[in-house]
C-alpha cells in the first residue's frame, strides 16, 4: 500500500515535470491553437493536425537552418576544445604538486559559480580589445576555458587508483602518452558527462549571442527563438522542437555517464 | 620523477592562459572601470561608482529581488530534491527510469518550454512562474546529487540503528542527515550560486529586459546597463556582485568542511 | 542498448532530413511563390482619326505606350503590378495609371509608368503589391486562373490541368515503389564486407528521390507545398485544380 503511494506520487510528479514538453511537442504539431501575439497557446489540446510551424520556419524563413547549423557548430566546437584544454588542466591539478594548487583550484571554483552576467562584462572587453566582437570566435574562445569542466574531472581524478602513474615511468617518459593511454580511458565516464553538460549548457546561450553578435547570419538558434523576432507562435514551437532533438539524442546515448559523471560533482 | 611533476604543472599552461586571458585581465580592467570616473578622464574618484550603484533605487530592488528568491526558492529547491532522491531511491527495476523525467529538464533549452509556461500560468505577471521555472531546470542536478549521496550509505548502519530502537522519521533525522550534510550544504550552495543564474529563464519567460518591479533581478540591472554602455555602473554592479557570490561561496565551502569532518 | 539504437535512428533521420531541407529549402520555398507572366510596356500605334492629302484619304496612327488590357486590375482597372527585379528575387510593384483609349487588346497609357517595364499580364493565384513572385511563360495554370478570376469557362484548361496532376500521382507512386525496391536490394545486397554501403548507397537514393520529385512534380506541376501540409491546404488545394 505504501509502496503503491510512492509509486503514484512519483509518476504524478514526473508527468507535472514532462508536461511542458510534451505540450510543446503535441502543439507544434497542431492547427488554431496558438495565441500570435503574446507567444502562448489559447487551449490546451490543438485542435487539428497541421505542419504550419514546421513549413514557415524551415521553408518560408529557410534563413532559419543557417542559424541551427551555427548552433551545431558553435556547440560542437567549444565542447571539444573545452575538453581537450580541461582534461590536461585537470590533470595537472591531481598530479602536478606546488604552492597554492588547492588555492588555485579554489579560484577555478569560484569562477565556476559566478554567474553569466558578471563574466560577461570582462569577456565582453576581452574580446573588445582583441577586436573579435561580432566574429565567431566571440562565442566560441571564451567559452573554451569555461572552469566547470577542469573541476569536474579533477574531482573526478581524485577517485581513481593513482599508483599506476609510477609503474608508467617505467615504460615511457611521455607525460602526453601516460595522459592518453592511461588516464583518457579511465576518465571515459566521466568526459562524456562533461560533453553533454557542457554541450547542452551552449546549446542554449542567449546572452552570449544577443551581446556579442550583431550579425544575424552568425547568430545561434537558441538566440533567434528566445528573441522570436520575425517569428510567429507556431513557428516558435516548432523551432523548439528541432532545437530539443539533439539534446535528446545526447541523452539517450550518454544517459548513464551522465549521471554517473556529474555525481563526482561536490568539493 | 621530479621530472614527470614538473612536466604535469605544464599540462596547466593552456587552461591558464585562456582564463587570464578571457576572465582574470579584462576582471582587473572591470575593477579599473568601477574606480575611474568615466573612459575619456580617466579620474580616480575611489568608490563613487559604488555609491551611485548603491543609491540607484533599481539596483536595491534587484538586490532585494534576488535575495528573495534565495530565501523562497532556494529552500524549496533542495527540500523537494530531498524528498524526491528519497522516494527516487525506493525504486527499483523499471521504475528507476523515473530518474529521467526529472533529470531531462536540466537539458532542455528555456526557449523550449518557455510558451507552454507562459500558457500554464496565464502569462502571470507574479514572481511564482520564475521560481518554479528555476526549479524546474535545476532540480534534476540535486537529485543527482543527493542520489549519489544517498546511495553511499550503508544499510548495516540502519540494521544497527534499528537493533536500536530507532524507527522511520527518528531514524532518518539522526542517522541520514547527518551522513549527507555536506552533500545537503553543498545542493544549497548550488542552489544558491544558481538563482543568480536564473536570469535567462525570468528574461525568456517575461520576453521583455523590464519585467514587472518583483522579477526585477541583479541580472536584469546588468543586463539593462551592457546595452546602455554604461561602463562605471556596470563595472561597479558586476564587481559587487562578484564579491557576494564569493562570499558565498567561501562560507559555503567552509561550512562544508566543517561538517564533513 | 534499446535507447541507442533509438538515438542512433533518430540521429540519422534528423540529420538527413536538416541536410536536404538546408540544400533545398530555398528551392521549395521559391516553389510556393506565386508564378507570374509578364509583358514589357511598349510604344504601339493607335489610330488616331484620319488625314486627307491630296484628296486622298490616309489613316492617322499615332504611336503611345501601351499596356495589356489583361495587366489592368483593381476597382477601377487603373493599376497594374510591375515585377521589380532585385538580388533579393523579383518583387510586385504597385502602379497607378492614367489609361486612354484601347485597340487590339492594348490600352494607351497616358500618365504613370515607362515603358519597358514588366507588367503583370497573369498570374497562377491571387497576388498582391510587394509578393515575392517568379516569372514564368504563359503556360496552362496561368492561363486557368486567369481565366477563372475573369469568370470565363475554365473547363479545357481544368482538363490539362487534370492530367497533370495524373502525371504527378503517377510519379510519386513510381518513386515510393522503387524506393520500397531499392531498400530491399539494399538489404539483400550489403551484407558482410559491403555493409558500410547500406547508408551512404540509401541517403543517396534519398537525395536522387528528392531530385526527381522536384523536378517531374514540384517545379512543373501546380502544387503549393506550403498548402500540402494540412488538411485545409489539401481541400484548397484539390479545389484549385479538380480532376
Amino acid at each position: 500500500m505504501k509502496k503503491f503511494l510512492v509509486k503514484s506520487v512519483l509518476v504524478l510528479c514526473a508527468l507535472l515535470f514532462l508536461l511542458p514538453i510534451l505540450l510543446t511537442v503535441v502543439h507544434s504539431f497542431g492547427t488554431q491553437s496558438v495565441d500570435e501575439g503574446n507567444f502562448r497557446l489559447t487551449s490546451l489540446m490543438p485542435s487539428g493536425f497541421s505542419l504550419v510551424g514546421y513549413y514557415d520556419l524551415l521553408i518560408e524563413h529557410f534563413y532559419v537552418l543557417r542559424n541551427f547549423w551555427n548552433s551545431v557548430f558553435y556547440a560542437g566546437s567549444i565542447t571539444c576544445l573545452n575538453i581537450a584544454v580541461s582534461v590536461p588542466a585537470a590533470y595537472a591539478f591531481s598530479q602536478a604538486k606546488f604552492k597554492g594548487k588547492e588555492l588555485l583550484f579554489f579560484f577555478y571554483i569560484m569562477l565556476m559559480m559566478m554567474p553569466l552576467q558578471v563574466t560577461l562584462l570582462p569577456n565582453y572587453i576581452g574580446l573588445r580589445d582583441m577586436k573579435l566582437l561580432d566574429t565567431p570566435f566571440a562565442i566560441v574562445l571564451p567559452s573554451i576555458f569555461a572552469p566547470f569542466s577542469v573541476f569536474l574531472l579533477t574531482q573526478y581524478m581524485k577517485g581513481l587508483e593513482q599508483s599506476y602513474v609510477e609503474a608508467a615511468l617505467l615504460e615511457t617518459k611521455s607525460v602526453f602518452r601516460i595522459m592518453l593511454q592511461m588516464i583518457v580511458p579511465q576518465l571515459r565516464t566521466c568526459i562524456l558527462a562533461v560533453f553533454v553538460f557542457v554541450f547542452a549548457e551552449y546549446w542554449n546561450m542567449v546572452e552570449q549571442a544577443d551581446i556579442y553578435l550583431k550579425r544575424e547570419t552568425l547568430k545561434p538558434l537558441s538566440g533567434l527563438l528566445a528573441i522570436g523576432e520575425g517569428l510567429t507562435t507556431s513557428e516558435v514551437l516548432a523551432g523548439s522542437v528541432i532545437f530539443m532533438i539533439p539534446i535528446v539524442i545526447l541523452y539517450l546515448y550518454f544517459h548513464d555517464s551522465l549521471e554517473v559523471g556529474l555525481e563526482s560533482m561536490k568539493l | 620523477m621530479k621530472k614527470y611533476l614538473l612536466k604535469c604543472r605544464l599540462l596547466l599552461i593552456p587552461s591558464l592562459f585562456g582564463v587570464a586571458l578571457f576572465y582574470v585581465l579584462p576582471y582587473v580592467r572591470v575593477i579599473y572601470y568601477s574606480l575611474i570616473e568615466n573612459q575619456f578622464s580617466r579620474k580616480f574618484v575611489g568608490v563613487q561608482n559604488y555609491e551611485k550603484v548603491f543609491q540607484n533605487e533599481y539596483f536595491r530592488l534587484a538586490l532585494k529581488n534576488s535575495l528573495l528568491l534565495i530565501v523562497i526558492a532556494v529552500p524549496v529547491l533542495v527540500v523537494a530534491a530531498f524528498l524526491l532522491s528519497l522516494l527516487l531511491l525506493k525504486m527499483k527495476g523499471y521504475w528507476k527510469l523515473l530518474r529521467i523525467a526529472f533529470i531531462f529538464p536540466m537539458l532542455v533549452p528555456t526557449a523550449s518550454v518557455v510558451v507552454v509556461w507562459r500558457t500554464l500560468f496565464d502569462g502571470s505577471e507574479s514572481v511564482w512562474p520564475v521560481y518554479l521555472l528555476f526549479i524546474y531546470k535545476n532540480i534534476g542536478l540535486l537529485i543527482i546529487l543527493l542520489s549519489a549521496a544517498f546511495s553511499t550509505l550503508e544499510g548495516d548502519i540502519y540494521e544497527a540503528a534499528r537493533l536500536d530502537g530507532a524507527c522511520g522519521f527518528v531514524l532518518h533525522r539522526k542517522i541520514t542527515l547527518p551522513l549527507i550534510s555536506p552533500t545537503l550544504l553543498f545542493t544549497v550552495l548550488i542552489g544558491v550560486v544558481y538563482s543568480f543564474k536564473v536570469f535567462r529563464e525570468s528574461y525568456l519567460y517575461f520576453g521583455t529586459s523590464y519585467p514587472p518591479d518583483h522579477s526585477y533581478t541583479l541580472q536584469y540591472y546588468m543586463n539593462n546597463h551592457f546595452y546602455k554602455l554604461n561602463y562605471q555602473n556596470l563595472a561597479s554592479a558586476a564587481v559587487m556582485t562578484s564579491l557576494i557570490v564569493a562570499v558565498i561561496v567561501v562560507v559555503g565551502v567552509r561550512l562544508q568542511k566543517k561538517f564533513t569532518v | 542498448m534499446k535507447t541507442k539504437k533509438a538515438a542512433d535512428i533518430i540521429f540519422a533521420v534528423f540529420f538527413t532530413i536538416m541536410l536536404l531541407l538546408t540544400l533545398f529549402a530555398e528551392d521549395l520555398y521559391c516553389l510556393t511563390l506565386p508564378k507570374v507572366a509578364v509583358e514589357a510596356v511598349e510604344r504601339r500605334g493607335f489610330p488616331d482619326g484620319t488625314i486627307e492629302t491630296d484628296g486622298v484619304v490616309y489613316d492617322k496612327w499615332r504611336t503611345v505606350p501601351a499596356v495589356p488590357k489583361a495587366a489592368l486590375r483593381g476597382d477601377f482597372g487603373d493599376m497594374v503590378y510591375a515585377v521589380n527585379e532585385t538580388e533579393d528575387g523579383t518583387f510586385l510593384v504597385e502602379y497607378y495609371i492614367v489609361t486612354g483609349e484601347e485597340a487590339e487588346g492594348y490600352v494607351e497609357v497616358k500618365s504613370g509608368i515607362f515603358t519597358k517595364t514588366k507588367v503583370v499580364v497573369g498570374s497562377d493565384r491571387d497576388i498582391y503589391g510587394g509578393q515575392r513572385v517568379l516569372l514564368t511563360e504563359m503556360n496552362e495554370s496561368v492561363a486557368l486562373h486567369t481565366a477563372r478570376e475573369r469568370g470565363e469557362d475554365i473547363t479545357s484548361h481544368a482538363a490539362v490541368m487534370g492530367n497533370r496532376l495524373k502525371i504527378d500521382i503517377l510519379c510519386v507512386v513510381g518513386a515510393a515503389l522503387t524506393t520500397v525496391g531499392v531498400v530491399v536490394l539494399c538489404n539483400r545486397f550489403c551484407k558482410g564486407r559491403w555493409r558500410f554501403a547500406k547508408v551512404p548507397v540509401l541517403i543517396l537514393w534519398c537525395i536522387l528521390v528528392c531530385l526527381f520529385l522536384r523536378a517531374t512534380v514540384l517545379l512543373p506541376g501546380e502544387w503549393i507545398p506550403g498548402k500540402l501540409i494540412d488538411w485545409n491546404g489539401w481541400k484548397v488545394n484539390m479545389e484549385r485544380f479538380p480532376i
